[in-house]
């Protein structure tokens, strides 16, 4: 079966996950960075997080009081998704960045 | 502004999460105390209230209990018609007037045929009431998702219906013009396990996705 390319919401997350790949990010900050909407945001998320290709893990907040937040990373597999389907958008755009939605 | 609205919409958020979601929702409850200010923590809630909504909207389970209470509604009203059929022929019996026989009257029926009717008629009464009861069981067990007892309290409505169907069509055959539950008792008794079939297959297949 062919597998459907990611849309370009998910392209924007991808590459702003693999920019520090190895770093934890947390929800709001990657609002933040990518200027996409939660409510765009966190089903990209679930999605990776569904096929494998994200890990999520609990940390302690740096803010005191504060519950400790859902951080993301790309897995291993994520990693390499993401460098192929980051440059498959990028040949298939004539290298333009997909612009947030 | 506080941070009390986007709390709320971030705890409906949570609600309206599959529970598979809830680590999730969680995290997005903790992203709030991290917003720049209350505005942001609204925006940012509103997202998640929205992407709640996104995931609820996807979940195979809320489309297969969505599916069983359409099915379910429609049983149950189903079971208040044959009540209300029910209700009226108790009070055809104490003597309140009784529209089929007026229909068999218009249609030329013989003495023979309303004797036969009027014989049966206590008979039908009381399968309506047994019908628009076992149809209201199997209602509330579908919506329960009690797949057996439904199984068991369908399998009593068909037979309860069945027999309906059949004294009715010993007395009046079909398309003498007068009404009859044969096509309407048909079509449900096709039409639930078709569409539950059809359920369990489309489940079924997007598991295996």
């Amino acid at each position: 079966m062919r597998q459907r390319r990611p849309s370009p919401q998910t392209i924007l997350v991808l590459r702003a996950l693999l920019v520090r790949a190895t770093e934890w990010r947390y929800g709001y900050d990657l609002t933040k960075e990518i200027g996409l909407q939660s409510g765009t945001l966190y089903p990209v998320l679930m999605r990776l997080a569904d096929k494998g290709l994200l890990e999520s893990a609990w940390h302690e907040s740096d803010r005191p009081g504060a519950p400790a937040r859902h951080a993301y990373r790309l897995t291993q597999t994520g990693v390499a998704f993401a460098s192929a389907n980051i440059d498959a958008a990028a040949s298939a755009q004539g290298g333009r960045t997909p612009m947030p939605a | 502004m506080t941070y009390r609205l986007p709390l709320i919409l971030c705890n409906v958020a949570t609600h309206l999460l599959p529970a598979s979601r809830r680590s999730w929702a969680d995290g997005m409850i903790a992203e709030l105390s991290h917003a720049d200010d209350a505005r942001a923590a609204l925006n940012f809630a509103s997202g998640c209230l929205l992407a709640a909504l996104r995931e609820r909207a996807r979940d195979a389970d809320t489309h297969v209990m969505a599916t069983l209470w359409a099915i379910a509604v429609v049983t149950a009203f189903y079971a208040v018609v044959q009540l209300v059929c029910a209700v009226r022929g108790v009070a055809v019996l104490f003597g309140a007037h009784d529209g089929m026989l007026d229909a068999l009257l218009r249609n030329g029926a013989s003495p023979t045929v309303i004797a036969s009717y009027e014989t049966a008629r206590p008979i039908v009464v009381s399968c309506f009431l047994a019908l628009g009861t076992a149809q209201l069981a199997t209602a509330w067990f579908l919506s329960r998702r009690q797949i057996r007892p439904f199984a068991i309290a369908w399998c009593i409505a068909l037979l309860i219906a069945g027999i309906a169907v059949a004294i009715q069509l010993s007395i009046i055959p079909i398309g003498a013009g007068v009404p009859s539950e044969f096509h309407a008792l048909l079509m449900q008794a096709v039409a639930v396990p078709a569409l539950l079939v059809w359920l369990h297959r489309r489940q079924h297949r997007f598991q295996e996705r």
